[in-house]
């Protein structure tokens, strides 16, 4: 799937939240082999370099790990790790701005919890 | 060395046109970088001169070596294309590949032919019965199989149409980057080659206006999209250009924080092309008002 | 990948580039030669009938010291096709640095892993000796493929007779001496062959009027300031192929160089080579 790029955050955070949703939702399960750079920087047509940051970084977060002469895998825990960063992460940095137009546009709680039709 | 490509105080002039004025950069190895200028500013120039096809003033050295002393032999792990259409028009397909396997220590014949076998192009046929976007195929497709450390590319996809460009990026990406090689390319269309690129040269009137890695410049300069309440605040930071939107204004910053410009609208990555025509055009200004 | 596996390669790189000249001409010569022998040998036959068209020949009668139709074909077939190769020659040096100066292709060649000396050093051996190396094979074959046509023709046998006997004598002595032209003829016209080489090197456009109109610049200079023009003289008979420099002499028995002289050709070729060699390092942009 090619990632749609937004021309905010910079190119290899937005591949580290491409990996960690498909961690998240289990396409890449725990244990299993992160693609390799390269297979990443062709489908998704970005310098490797920059795939290695993104990798880098999910390495640093302890949601990826690395096996000698084995390459990348998904770390045990890590949908759980992942669930907790990006949650202190919604409520910092995304959600104010939703907050602000909730109120802005005057919905309740009942509002939000209706299921979509 | 670290470096691929080392330029110190690198001049050329023609007559009394100063091509190059005194241009220093370095390379690192496993670096993309991209040429970046207006056509006159230098970027053929400072190119011929580091593959040792012209006289120059200066220092360069290429992966450790002098292209002054002895550059056929450097030639061994550095490929060249040019737009301008360099392979001779009377030279067969299959007689490229054997010249080429019979004078390059490296090159992979069945590599080259793996290469060409994606293509449509025929080995029997010769360069002039190709169209422009073959032979840039044929010649990519050569350079590949030399298996170069470096490869330099000077405007390659200039006149070619869009598929051929995307494939020739495509095939860059596929079998070339690599942690131990190094592109060095010059080029107009940026916006193609953007998510390749490691660092950034701006190069006009034989300038160097600004060389950095592109994570640098994705945090120094930032694009704002400024609503209109906030024009005058955004103006008192003295924004690198400003482009007039619908609503408000388009905006470059130089070296202000994220927070200082969070409440003037929509921050978002700058484009290198915009940072281009914003900093060229500032230095029109500038030098106009002298 | 060693000097010669290059030197072959650009060799068969210059056969690619001017197949006409260096390799389809003399084929079409020996192919033209042999199908105009059999025309002639068939027609003779079919006019005169088989019977009065069998000769018996005395092998004296086609030896080579009497100056014989064996060394007449002989010589006839190696002297034309010598002179030819000199005029091939020429044009193919005049072309050489020239044509991918002019189409930008040297920015190819001098892309990949192989030195000036090494291309100017191809093409200097093409023109003084692969090119001219070629039509004597050429002209040799020639003899050898009519000689048989002859024989076959005329006397209805092969080996054993007189007149296959004759011409292959009178074959290899005029060889022999074509040979050692061929070879004194590469130090003889170094001057004039590198100097075109020179010329196609650094010509901005028309080679030619640079090849030539410098020399005959140097002629007037010379007849102006000085009453003799010994520095033209001396290219121009250069210029001549040696078996019409000196005296004609139709055995070329006494092809010949004068030693000293052989040395200056040798020395102004080597340092017209030199100055070629750097002109396509630093100078080659039109």
């Amino acid at each position: 799937m090619k990632i749609v790029w937004n021309e905010k955050d910079p190119i290899y955070l937005q591949i580290h939240q491409y990996l960690a949703q498909l961690i998240l939702e289990g396409v890449i399960q725990e244990g299993d082999a992160l693609p390799s750079v390269r297979q990443l920087a062709v489908a998704q047509h970005v310098n490797p370099i920059t795939v290695s940051k993104a990798i880098a970084m999910l390495v640093e977060d302890g949601i990826a790990l690395k096996r000698r002469g084995l390459g990348m895998f998904v770390a045990e825990g890590a949908a759980e790790q992942l669930k907790i960063q990006l949650r202190a992460r919604f409520l910092s940095e995304e959600w104010p701005s939703i907050h602000q137009r909730i109120t802005l546009l005057g919905l309740s709680l009942t509002d939000l919890l209706k299921e979509p039709s | 060395m670290s470096n691929a490509i080392s330029v110190q105080s690198l001049s050329k002039r023609f007559g009394d046109h100063q091509a190059l004025d005194r241009v220093s950069f370095e390379v690192p190895k496993g670096a993309v970088v991209g040429l970046i200028g207006p056509n006159g500013a230098g970027k053929t120039t400072a190119l011929k001169a580091i593959l040792g096809l012209s006289a120059f003033e200066g220092t360069v050295e290429v992966l450790g070596k002098s292209p002054r002393s002895a550059p056929h032999q450097m030639m061994t792990s550095v490929g060249y294309i040019s737009d301008v259409g360099i392979l001779p028009r009377w030279l067969k397909v299959n007689d490229a590949l054997k010249f080429t396997q019979a004078i390059h220590p490296q090159f992979d014949l069945e590599k080259a032919h793996a290469i060409l076998a994606k293509t449509d192009i025929p080995l029997k046929q010769r360069v002039k019965a190709l169209s422009k976007g073959m032979v840039t195929q044929l010649h990519l497709a050569l350079v590949l199989a030399m298996d170069v450390q470096l490869l330099i590319l000077d405007e390659p996809t200039l006149g070619l149409d869009i598929v051929y460009r995307s494939q020739f990026y495509q095939q860059i990406l596929n079998e070339f980057l690599s942690e131990d090689r190094t592109l060095l390319i010059s080029t107009h269309q940026v916006e193609e080659i953007e998510s390749l690129l490691t660092h950034l040269i701006f190069i006009d009137q034989g300038k160097i206006r600004l060389d950095a890695a592109l994570d640098d410049v994705y945090s120094r300069y930032r694009a704002v999209d400024v609503v209109k309440s906030q024009m005058s605040a955004a103006r008192g930071l003295k924004p690198l250009s400003e482009q007039a939107q619908i609503e408000g204004a388009c905006m470059i910053f130089d070296g202000v924080s994220a927070e200082s410009l969070a409440e003037l609208g929509t921050t978002r990555r700058v484009g290198i092309a915009e940072l281009f025509v914003a900093m060229m055009t500032r230095e029109t200004k500038s030098t106009a008002s002298i | 990948m060693n000097q010669v596996t290059t030197l072959m390669a650009l060799f068969q790189r210059e056969s690619w580039e001017h197949p006409n000249l260096i390799w389809r001409l003399p084929v079409g010569l020996v192919i033209l030669n042999v199908v105009l022998a059999i025309a002639s040998v068939s027609l003779g036959l079919q006019y005169f009938g088989t019977e009065n068209f069998k000769f018996e020949f005395n092998s004296q009668d086609l030896s080579f010291d009497q100056g014989g139709p064996g060394q007449a074909a002989a010589t006839f077939f190696l002297l034309s096709y010598f002179l030819l190769s000199q005029m091939v020659a020429i044009g193919y040096l005049l072309s050489a640095l020239y044509e991918e100066r002019k189409d930008r292709s040297i920015l190819f060649w001098k892309s990949l892993p192989v030195s000036d000396f090494q291309v100017v050093l191809s093409k200097a051996l093409m023109g003084l000796v692969v090119i001219p190396g070629l039509y004597l094979l050429a002209a040799m074959l020639t003899f050898m493929l009519v000689t048989v046509v002859l024989s076959l023709g005329m006397t209805f046998l092969l080996p054993g007779t007189a007149l296959f006997d004759g011409f292959l004598m009178a074959g290899l002595a005029v060889g022999g001496e074509a040979l050692r032209v061929f070879a004194l003829q590469i130090i003889w016209g170094a001057p004039v062959f590198l100097w075109v080489l020179l010329v196609s090197g650094l010509a901005r456009g028309q080679p030619l009027i640079w090849a030539m109109g410098i020399p005959l610049l140097v002629l007037v200079v010379e007849k102006s300031l000085l009453s003799e023009a010994r520095v033209f003289d001396w290219f121009y008979a250069h210029a001549t192929p040696l078996p019409f420099a000196g005296a004609w002499n139709p055995m070329m028995g006494s092809a010949s160089i004068d030693l000293a002289d052989g040395f200056l050709a040798a020395g102004i070729g080597l340092i017209l080579f030199g100055l070629t060699v750097f002109g396509r390092r630093h100078f080659h942009e039109i």
